[in-house]
């Protein structure tokens, strides 16, 4: 591919300056976490408290014969023992009308503990819970289980023959999507060339350091409290349900996530603290180990996706059909959305016409899946992005040229038929993360260095059917400083810090003076999910609503007290000024407090007004207390509120807007071992509007790292539906040493729908990378690797054999 | 089994402890409230516990408690406070290089170890120092960017102190750089015996940041 790349010139947008937005501040979280003073969820402990464990199929696959925890019971310091026979009631509810939609999902929900049959290794039959955790570690050897092996099936494609075993349902159907949208065949007819390939993807694990963890308690109302590392506060509801209980009788306190990435979405820890608290009466912990946290919780699914695309001689795309079957694993979890998801995205950012999309996950005896940063697009985004750089093969086409021609752009409509409204800056972005790579690296004569890039657009916030709202409660204390309560979980992307930062811009305040209650099912105003991309959108814009309703009344104050009009009032930096009066050379902000007085308020006799530098804050804040102005406001901010896809046709408007960008790549390809050394990464992404550039480089260095781990070294092995990889010494995620950092380039068209323009780039910074390596690979060796992660056997198969390799090694 | 008598000097603060042969140096640090040392993983894979011990950053996982006695240890929380941060842990927080914050103590005692051996370490170096600490995070680009920025203060500072009177230099444990518990020299390194007893494959060293075996685990499976 081309070595050489100029930049495209951006259109032209407009950003106005800010004063707080924009600048790369120190993250109101950041010190706390720095000097080890943020306690996580397993630092918690509670007087009086027990310590559980769970007891996991060490099977796939079986009917239980028997399961009988009396020795466990007697062990002297275990308090309870609970089994599925003792909870034939309990349920874990994926799927809850209200949060996700207006009915539940048929089949959506899991038995919180096993009952009679186990479907997965590590599905959870018992709970233990004892004086001390060597107590409670000693009773799980004491379970006698007995059971009939029944006979597993471990591949989805398998899942989906007649004969197979049931895991779900009588067809092991899942979920299934279907888009049309023009004539296939006619589009297929006006194509010059047809390019037909598959491509796999395995399991990933989010990895993430801290475990899942958390501690439960019945309150002295009578209200069990869950301390719990949660991205999702609203699954006190869930945890009511499997109860049995009220909503409002379960409280679910978050704590500063040690990472989520999806994982911590579903529940985890909750329901089985709950159900412990309440047979107790006393404080329960449970941490899960390194191996549960592998074994317990949710992967990215496996996919395999066909593409076949029809394209002019010209590059222009006529027609694309496009096959994706999904590994959803022994319970369906988020699985129909992340299928809906990666269906959406399937054809990539380009517009084609004539479109027919068939997609369907199957349950297996494997691991269960559900979210994972990306949500299905990055699956999606591996596949139509190697088959655009086989397009561009097969039609001898520069791959940047390819694209070009077919990228969607603002008002182009989706293969879902959803119209762009936003910036579509696919091309600024490819060209700019491409010349970023600067000169190409010479291969030597073991090393063939390859270039390669893909660019990529992904949803942010939820799908509008869900009706999707925020919460947040924003107000001024007395002496000027600021309070935030929003139910808002942070994750570790800058969640909380980002809704500061915007209040401190609407109110004028330094950032130090916000301070943010986050989390907290009963105290803090709900705000939703920490998941898809949606916290800046949806509880940004709810805070941005809060604070200008506050803003509003510090304005109307000053004004009166400065007297000039609301217009002139300006809120900056622990001030109110009036604009008109900001001399020239007087400085707008700074640390100096005063300047000589200039000036008496003509309405506030006693007032006395600080020069140019105006009214210190505080006493706007006294003032407008003393006349009964609100200090404080709750705002609920709603996203579109849309019907759902079309069921025939997949046609709709389901997503509230699109990131676009790019990732591009230089690797060196070492023949004769098949190691894979990647030399430069960039990556760039419109991110609408910066609010934290340094939390934005972050996400955006740390997804594409992600993305990179998930190219390269990455898969989470599962034979037989047995877990092979249940450490980090067995499953890889990137070090310190494996990768250079992503150069990462920042732009913003202001053009999205969260405040300020902003969009959203959590989840989107992940999801070019893995293409790109891929399409640079294929650069590198002149033939492709069509599964991921691109590991030395497949490397050196490919090199050596001059060919394609298109099966992975297991799982198909 | 019989308790072990260990003796602990954590962070300034002296412990009295009578612990059962098996427990690690990670959980009864957890035990006695030091929860800024995190549990990642239990068998030397993460980094998140590494503390400094006689001055050697170690994995606490994989360290006896009594295997410690007499030790002079301090963790993350020991460096610095939220009044009072150390300039290591102010320069994460500055550049960016705090996201969930669960690896952080962990990074910060690897660096802490580094700068005080090499108080102007290269890219590379510091790369290899922080390979045994693993970032789900950042991506690692502004970790090494805080490592750097961390020991420019630090030389800044030390060049401060320097041209002060000599009476001025005297600094609390563990209170900026250029003082380390122990020193860098005189370091108790755990026995290496101690890698096997809890399973471990004994693919890192028991003072478990050591680097360069990572890469030879790759491909292994
Ligand atoms: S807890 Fe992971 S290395 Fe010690
Ligand atoms: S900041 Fe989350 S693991 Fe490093």
């Amino acid at each position: 591919m081309s070595d050489r790349v100029t930049p495209k010139p951006l259109p032209p947008h407009h950003l106005p300056s800010l004063k707080q937005i924009g600048k790369p501040l120190r993250r109101v979280d950041a010190l706390g976490k720095a000097v080890g003073a943020t306690v996580y969820a397993g630092d918690f402990s509670m007087p009086n408290m027990l310590h559980a464990k769970v007891f996991r199929s060490p099977i796939p696959s079986g009917r239980i014969v028997r399961l009988d925890v009396s020795k466990a019971r007697a062990l002297p310091g275990v308090a309870c023992v609970l089994t599925g026979a003792d909870l034939p009631n309990a349920r874990l509810a994926t799927d809850l009308p209200g949060q996700t939609g207006r009915a539940q999902r048929k089949g959506s929900d899991a038995p919180v503990l096993a009952i009679d049959i186990v479907r997965f290794h590590g599905e959870p039959m018992a709970l233990v819970c004892a004086e001390s955790l060597e107590i409670a570690e000693a009773a799980l050897q004491l379970i006698d289980f007995k059971y009939e092996a029944l006979p597993g099936v471990f591949c989805p494609e398998e899942a989906l023959q007649p004969d197979a075993p049931k895991v779900s349902g009588d067809d092991n159907v899942v979920a299934r999507w279907q888009v049309r949208k023009g004539d296939v065949e006619k589009g297929m007819a006006q194509a010059d060339v047809i390019v037909e390939n598959t491509f796999y993807v395995p399991f990933v694990e989010h990895a993430y350091i801290e475990p899942e963890a958390g501690v439960a308690w019945v309150d002295e109302q009578g209200v069990i409290t869950i301390r719990v590392c949660t991205q999702v506060v609203e699954h006190f509801r869930t945890v009511a349900k499997a109860l049995g209980i009220p909503q409002n009788r379960v409280r679910v306190q978050g704590t500063m996530v040690g990472g989520g990435f999806g994982g911590k979405e579903d529940v985890t820890v909750e329901i089985f603290l709950a159900l412990l608290a309440r047979a107790t009466g006393r404080p329960v912990k449970l941490v899960y180990t390194r191996e549960e946290s592998f074994l317990a919780t949710s992967k990215r699914h496996p996919f395999k996706i066909t593409h076949r695309t029809g394209v002019r001689r010209t590059g222009r795309i006529t027609a694309a059909e496009i096959t994706m079957l999904a590994d959803s694993g022994a319970y369906p979890y988020l699985t129909p959305y992340v299928l809906l998801y990666a269906t959406g995205m399937a054809a990539g950012p380009y517009k084609i016409d004539n479109v027919k999309i068939d997609s369907v996950a199957a349950a297996t005896n494997q691991p269960f899946t559900s979210a994972f940063r990306g949500f299905g697009g990055p699956q999606a985004a591996f596949a139509y992005e190697s088959q655009m750089d086989e397009i561009a093969k097969a039609l001898i086409i520069d791959p940047l040229e390819l694209r070009r021609i077919n990228y969607l752009k603002t008002g182009d409509t989706t293969v879902t038929g959803q119209a762009i409204r936003s910036a579509a800056w696919s091309e600024e972005c490819a060209t700019r993360a491409l010349a970023a790579l600067g000169d190409k690296t010479p291969d030597s004569p073991t090393r063939k260095v390859g270039r390669g890039f893909a660019s990529y657009f992904q949803s942010y916030g939820r799908i509008t059917w869900f009706h999707d709202t925020s919460r947040a409660w924003v107000g001024m204390e007395l002496d000027g400083t600021v309070v935030v309560r929003c139910g808002v979980p942070d994750i570790g992307a800058g969640q909380s810090n980002s809704l500061c930062q915007i209040v401190a811009e609407v109110l004028g305040v330094p950032l130090e003076r916000v301070t943010i209650y986050a989390t907290d099912s009963a105290v803090t105003p709900l705000a939703g999910t920490s998941t898809a991309t949606r916290q800046l959108y949806m509880s940004g814009n709810a805070v941005l609503q809060a604070a200008g309703v506050v803003r509003a009344s510090l304005v109307k104050k000053a004004a009166e007290m400065l007297g000039v009009s609301l217009e002139d009032v300006d809120l900056d930096n622990d001030f109110a000024v009036a604009m008109s009066q900001q001399g020239p050379g007087v400085p707008a902000s700074g640390d100096s407090r005063a300047t000589a007085p200039q000036s008496r308020t003509s309405c506030c006799g006693n007032s006395e007004v600080r020069g140019s530098r105006g009214l210190p804050l505080a006493e706007v804040v006294a003032k407008a207390a003393a006349s009964g102005l609100p200090l404080a406001h709750l705002a609920q901010f709603n996203a579109p509120f849309t019907d759902g896809l079309d069921p025939e046709t997949g046609q709709g408007d389901i997503w509230p807007d699109f990131t676009f960008g790019a990732h591009a790549v230089e690797i060196a390809v070492d023949t004769e071992t098949g190691e894979i050394e990647v030399l430069k990464s960039a990556a760039c992404h419109d991110v609408g509007r910066a609010i934290n550039p340094a939390a934005v480089r972050g996400q955006i260095a740390g997804g594409s790292h992600q993305g990179l781990g998930y190219a390269l070294m990455e898969e989470y092995v599962v034979e037989k539906g047995m877990t092979k990889t249940p450490s980090l010494a067995e499953y890889l995620i990137p070090t310190s040493c494996d990768f250079p950092a992503t150069d990462v380039i920042v732009l913003e068209s202001g053009t999205g729908v969260g405040p300020f323009g902003a969009k959203g780039i959590g989840e989107p910074a992940l999801t070019p990378a893995a293409p790109a390596v891929a399409n640079a690979v294929a650069d590198a060796l002149g033939v492709r690797i069509f599964s991921l992660p691109f590991t030395p056997e497949k490397v050196i198969a490919a090199a050596d054999a001059g060919k394609d390799v298109v099966k992975p090694d297991r799982h198909w | 089994m019989p308790k072990k008598k260990t003796a602990l000097r954590v962070n300034g603060r002296q412990h009295e402890l009578a612990l059962d042969p098996n427990v690690s140096l990670l959980q009864a640090l957890r035990d006695l409230g030091y929860t800024d040392v995190k549990n990642g993983c239990e068998i030397g894979e993460c980094g998140a516990c590494a503390v400094l011990l006689n001055g050697t950053a170690v994995n606490s996982c994989m360290v006896l408690a009594w295997q410690a006695n007499g030790a002079e240890i301090v963790t993350n929380a020991g460096l610095g406070t939220l009044d009072k941060p150390h300039p290591i842990q102010e320069a994460f927080a500055d550049v960016g290089a705090v996201q969930c914050g669960y690896c952080t103590p962990g990074m910060i005692i690897s660096t802490k170890a580094l700068l005080d051996r090499n108080p102007n370490p290269s890219e590379a170096e510091i790369r290899e120092a922080l390979s045994g600490n693993l970032c789900r995070c950042t991506g690692y680009g502004q970790i090494i960017e805080a490592v750097q920025l961390a020991a420019s203060r630090l030389q800044a500072e030390r060049l401060a102190v320097a041209a002060m009177p000599t009476a001025s230099l005297t600094r609390e444990c563990g209170d900026g750089g250029s003082h380390s518990p122990g020193g860098s020299g005189a370091v108790a390194t755990p026995q290496a015996s101690l890698t096997g007893e809890r399973g471990h494959d004994g693919s890192r060293s028991p003072s478990g940041l050591s680097t360069g075996d990572r890469g030879s685990e790759r491909g292994q499976r």
